[in-house]
């Protein structure tokens, strides 16, 4: 890319941990950001600690740091503390994740860092905030989505136990979120010239990510519940069977009488061209009926082949995709969303890249996530001015560590 | 400076036009939360929100906007078109690939007479390669995002998440690059054509990608249990759901077993270590599940989490906005207007340590027709009334 990313005037230090923090720093690195993630060695982002227990190996942790920056600094130390406001002081954007409150224990919390850095915009993103009656509660992802209703919502409508699901989608929802946040936060300081400290609640954005179920629940509209896969608006729409494999499913959804169209043309199935299903009204009326039409389809090919032809008639329709699917997904491929890089350590990995692009251009990902203290000499050398030898009795101190 | 005027002449917020759909309903709120004046473009023919799930969407989503009809299938409507997009700093839009070059408003006209407009296009392939032509909503964006696939119990099939998930995600990453282009090209004044594909947007999530090992390991369904926590689910309790996860240390199951009340079952140093505990669900599950029966929710979630311990309740959204924390969130804030006796909308997240904002109602479909028109494209009211009788907004 010949021009500047929109980032490249901005440093981050970045306090961050698990997945939450560093999916929100590494959207702005793709945007530009020189972002510089503040570890230590005596306690290790549990994001490295992967299946082999090796933090050096770990695919999660290389995936959810791209492009980021690693120094070590034991914030147990005053010189360790010294020269994490040293490098706030140099940064536009302080984020981290810990839990409410213990950024300030370590004694870098807004006051210390904004005193001679009024510019300086501050993100918290803590579970349920840093005041209030549970503000010094345990929380995860998972748990702020209980909390929320996003559990409780996410459900089959007529079962009583919530299915849950393997995602901890808070995680990645608040940590775009807080990326969206922080670029909104320095366009607030160019307006006025003043920095912020922003108390992004993980739960506040949860329920912000159901706005108009939350807007139902508190103007007394008719209440929204666990839909599953049924929509009061399309027929046919949903999840169906197919026969690709042992767990394989497709997904259909119908609005219009043009789609409808589609999908009778893709089937040729003697159920589909009853007439009173050629309206909105009528597939609305006949919702049962039309299920079991395009499950008895669906039953007899594969989720690919459901997809592929009833695209290529104009119907909307595709895989429910398997870990497997997205590393065949040929869109992904041809446009080089999936990376194929190599690893220090681990060798060749293949991760997701950036979800959005400028032009045509694919947002770089220059390197993999950082091992541990990666960086020191860049950090300690370039951006705070440290000699070698003032590097090597930092290290040498236990300080940098 | 805004190297734009923008509707309202300000120089210091984006003026955003939304080309209304679903998708780029959700990207307009982002905007508007994140202080930028959004006007909405619709149809002429645009009905209402019939029926309270539409009126709460339209509730939540529109408010703090404007609106203005324009017929695009129209030759008159896609003139103006033409005329009033230049005029914005941000165009979103979420039609298929072409499709807005084909009413002759693509980036390269946009940009020629405004080199500093972003327009973003959110869409659940991009903008190019083989599945760019396919139709996708927010069903199926996210089944093909590879979220659903792990979501639900392994008897039943996949369940979509919630409340529009893949529109929100590709709003999300459409709002911030264009806020980050917008904030550039005030410098530069060189704007961006931004790409978003909603599909990438998740599939980025969650190591879906990273956690495929070849053949079929892939994550598959396996109801709430948690890969790392032991226990780490959902558990019945006497009133209700709560959710636990109790992972790595050995501190932390101590402190659950005490909080259990030491069932003979869990004894023993051994069950301190995850590993173990992971060979041993069936039993940990049975004898948690056991405990919490008798208990309530309210008790578990205070008395838990007193022992510092991540346990949460499982709240529906009407419990949730009555739990005492999210009350002193206030998390809800009242919007007034001429037409409206007031309602209740979410307060952005963003918000703490800046100006509170005044926020007015959303509005009825073309309500700012005439207003935007005169200001943007310089008609006189005559010229208005000729195009509205002619259908064309």
């Amino acid at each position: 890319m010949s021009r500047p990313l929109p980032l490249a005037d901005i440093r981050v230090l970045a306090f961050t941990h698990v997945a939450a923090g560093p999916y929100a720093t590494l959207q702005l690195a793709a945007l530009g950001a020189d972002v510089i993630k503040v570890e230590s060695r005596s306690r290790i982002d549990l994001w490295r600690w992967d299946k082999n227990r090796d933090p050096e190996r770990s695919a999660r942790f290389i995936d959810h740091n791209k492009n980021a920056r690693s120094v070590t600094l034991n914030l147990k130390t005053p010189e360790g503390r010294a020269l994490a406001m040293e490098l706030a002081a140099k940064s536009d954007v302080v984020v981290e994740n810990f839990a409410a409150g213990v950024l300030e224990r370590l004694g870098l919390g807004w006051d210390v860092l904004s005193k001679d850095h009024p510019e300086l915009i501050l993100v918290h993103m803590s579970g349920l905030g840093s005041t209030g009656p549970r503000s010094q509660y345990v929380t995860y992802g998972p748990s702020v989505m209980a909390v929320s209703g996003m559990t409780h919502l996410w459900n089959h409508p007529e079962r009583e136990e919530p299915v849950g699901s393997q995602t901890s989608y808070p995680d990645y929802l608040v940590g775009a979120y807080a990326a969206y946040a922080i670029v909104a936060a320095l366009i607030d300081r160019d307006v006025d010239g003043h920095g912020r400290e922003l108390d992004l609640i993980q739960l506040h954005v949860v329920e912000t990510a159901m706005g108009s179920a939350v807007v139902a629940a508190a103007n007394e509209l008719t209440a929204v519940g666990p839909q599953g896969d049924i929509s009061d608006a399309h027929v046919p729409y949903g999840c169906y069977p197919c026969a690709g494999g042992d767990d394989d499913w497709c997904v259909i959804s119908v609005a219009t009488d043009e789609q409808w169209q589609g999908l009778v043309r893709t089937m040729v199935h003697p159920g589909a061209a009853d007439p009173r299903f050629a309206t909105e009204e009528g597939r609305r009326a006949h919702r049962a009926e039309i299920d079991a039409v395009v499950a008895d389809w669906t039953r007899g090919r594969s989720a690919r082949e459901v997809m592929e032809r009833c695209q290529a008639n104009g119907a909307p329709a595709g895989i429910v995709a398997t870990g497997r699917d997205l590393s065949e997904n040929p869109s992904f491929a041809e446009r080089g969303f999936l990376l194929e890089m190599e690893h220090v350590m681990m060798g060749p990995v293949r991760l997701p890249g950036p979800p959005m692009r400028l032009g045509h251009d694919r947002l770089e990902i220059w390197r993999l996530g950082p091992t541990l203290g990666e960086d020191n000499d860049y950090v300690l050398g370039e951006v705070l001015g440290r000699s070698p030898d003032e590097i090597a009795k930092l290290e040498a101190d236990g300080v940098v560590a | 400076m805004s190297t734009t005027g923008g509707p309202a002449g300000t120089a210091v917020r984006p003026s955003v036009l939304e080309l209304s759909s679903p998708v780029t309903a959700v990207a307009g709120r982002l905007l508007a939360d994140a202080g930028a004046r959004v006007v909405k473009l619709e149809h002429p023919t645009t009905t209402e929100p019939a029926g309270d799930e539409d009126r709460a969407r339209w509730l939540y989503l529109d408010t703090d906007k404007r609106s203005i009809t324009l017929a695009t299938d129209t030759p008159r409507g896609r003139e103006l078109l033409v005329r009033l997009l230049p005029r914005f700093d941000i165009v979103v839009e979420s039609g298929a690939p072409g499709e807005l070059a084909s009413l002759g408003a693509g980036y390269d006209v946009l940009s020629a007479a405004n080199p500093a407009i972003t327009l973003a296009s959110i869409t659940p392939f991009g903008q190019w390669g083989p599945y760019a032509h396919y139709q996708a909503d927010d069903l199926v964006a996210f089944a093909m995002g590879g979220i659903m696939f792990v979501s639900g119990v392994p008897e039943l099939p996949p369940v979509v998440a919630p409340c529009r998930q893949a529109y929100l995600m590709g709003g999300i990453h459409a709002s911030m690059t264009a806020l980050a282009c917008w904030r550039a090209a005030r410098r530069t004044g060189r704007g961006e054509w931004i790409d978003v594909s909603m599909v990438e947007a998740l599939a980025a999530q969650e190591n879906t990608l990273t956690n495929f090992k070849g053949g079929s390991d892939f994550s598959r369904r396996e109801g709430s249990q948690h890969r790392n926590g032991n226990p780490g689910r959902v558990f019945r309790c006497k009133d209700g759901f709560v959710h636990l996860l109790i992972q790595h240390d050995d501190h932390v199951w101590t402190r659950f077993v005490d909080w259990l009340g030491h069932p003979p079952e869990l004894q023993g140093p051994d069950f301190a270590n995850l590993m173990v505990r992971r060979g041993q669900t069936e039993l940990i599950t049975a004898v948690t599940e056991r405990i919490l029966l008798t208990r309530t929710r309210a008790e578990i979630f205070g008395g838990g989490q007193e022992a510092h311990l991540p346990i949460a309740a499982v709240y529906s959204i009407s419990e949730a906005l009555n739990d005492p924390q999210v009350q002193h969130m206030q998390i809800l804030e009242t919007v007034r207007g001429p037409a409206t006796n007031g309602y209740r909308t979410l307060r952005p997240p963003i918000q703490r340590g800046r100006r509170t904002p005044e926020r007015t109602p959303a509005p009825a479909i073309g309500a700012d027709t005439d207003t935007i028109l005169a200001d943007l494209a310089g008609l006189d009211p005559a010229e208005i009334a000729e195009l509205r009788r002619a259908g064309v907004v």
